[in-house]
């Protein structure tokens, strides 16, 4: 994106890619003006510059060509933010894949399974959670109208150990023969994940270094 | 049996981005008209109902120069992209969602 003051968005883009991109640039937009509403402005803190977006309109000015212009510099920051990661512990998941009739309620006893056998074996069940995939996994708080036609049951859980990941990756590979009948395509994997932490620093306390290696 | 009710689908279209652990979703009426109609719609207290949120969770935010509705929806990324163990950690399908919403009035009882 380039900021001159005036135009800060114009290139060519496919047609089908207009309609999302013209969208998508309005919606950065307005998610910042949402973010930053508490101050009253539309702000935007570029390492480099503060813009002020409260004045972009957007035009489409030809065919797969639109611009966004009224945004307006306004000074360099003098505190710049930095993210902080933080080693956040193990994430394991796995995967399994019912079909056809009964899938849901087959997927629900699999996780019952291993809910019981988390207790059984000592695993903390507080970060245990399972994801009904093709039917609610993205908005757990809904309930679909209609029952579909195969689910993908996602298990997971985290710990700052890596063994209740090891432990659930086996548990799930254990339900192609000693689970809810017709299981299949089982995926599991172990990573480890970083939490990030936000804050902001004084500009002069950044000295840059390149390190070729 | 009533007809199935209309959704916001058809009045407007919407993105969905993330800070941290909050959703911050533009919703996009498809005519000036239709603003109107989604300013009527997506109150705090509708949203909330929607999203499983308290309505002290949620800040509507009309912007009236690009027909948007920018929504701020607090701690509904369950812990937010890097810790989030969801099958959409940035929530993005979260626009859509809020697209499903039918336009009803929800009963109060």
């Amino acid at each position: 994106m380039g900021v001159d003051g005036r135009s800060i968005y114009l290139r060519r883009i496919s047609a089908s890619e207009s309609y999302a991109a013209g969208l998508r640039f309005v919606h950065q937009v307005h998610a910042r003006a949402a973010v930053l509403r508490d101050r009253r402005s539309t702000l935007l803190r570029h390492s480099r510059l503060s813009v002020d977006l409260s004045n972009v309109s957007i035009s489409a000015i030809g065919k797969d060509v639109v611009r966004a212009r009224g945004a307006r510099a306004i000074d360099v920051p003098q505190s710049l933010k930095v993210s902080v990661g933080i080693r956040d512990g193990h994430v394991g998941s796995g995967e399994i894949t019912y079909a056809g009739s009964l899938s849901l309620d087959r997927a629900a006893l699999a996780e019952k399974i291993i809910r019981e056998r988390a207790e059984l074996f000592g695993i903390p069940t507080d970060e245990l959670r399972f994801h009904y995939i093709g039917y609610n996994s993205t908005r757990p708080w809904w309930t679909p109208e209609h029952e579909p036609p195969e689910i993908r049951l996602r298990a997971t859980i985290s710990a700052l150990d890596e063994e209740p990941a090891l432990w659930l990756c086996r548990e799930i590979e254990g339900h192609y023969t000693n689970g809810p009948a017709g299981g299949g395509g089982v995926e599991t994997s172990v990573r480890e994940t970083i939490g990030i932490v936000s804050c902001f620093i004084p500009r002069d306390m950044v000295h840059q270094r390149i390190e070729v290696f | 049996m009533s007809a199935v009710a209309p959704r916001l689908v058809e009045i407007a279209t919407a993105r969905a981005g993330d800070k941290g652990d909050d959703s911050l979703i533009a919703a996009y009426a498809n005519s000036d008209v239709g603003l109107m109609e989604l300013t009527h719609w997506l109150t705090p207290s509708r949203v909330a109902a929607h999203f499983d949120l308290s309505a002290a969770q949620v800040v509507v935010t009309v912007i009236s120069r690009h027909s948007c509705v920018a929504l701020h929806l607090r701690d509904r990324l369950t812990g937010g992209v890097t810790r989030s163990t969801s099958s959409d950690p940035h929530g993005k399908t979260l626009a859509f969602h809020l697209l499903d919403m039918p336009l009803t009035r929800i009963s109060t009882q």
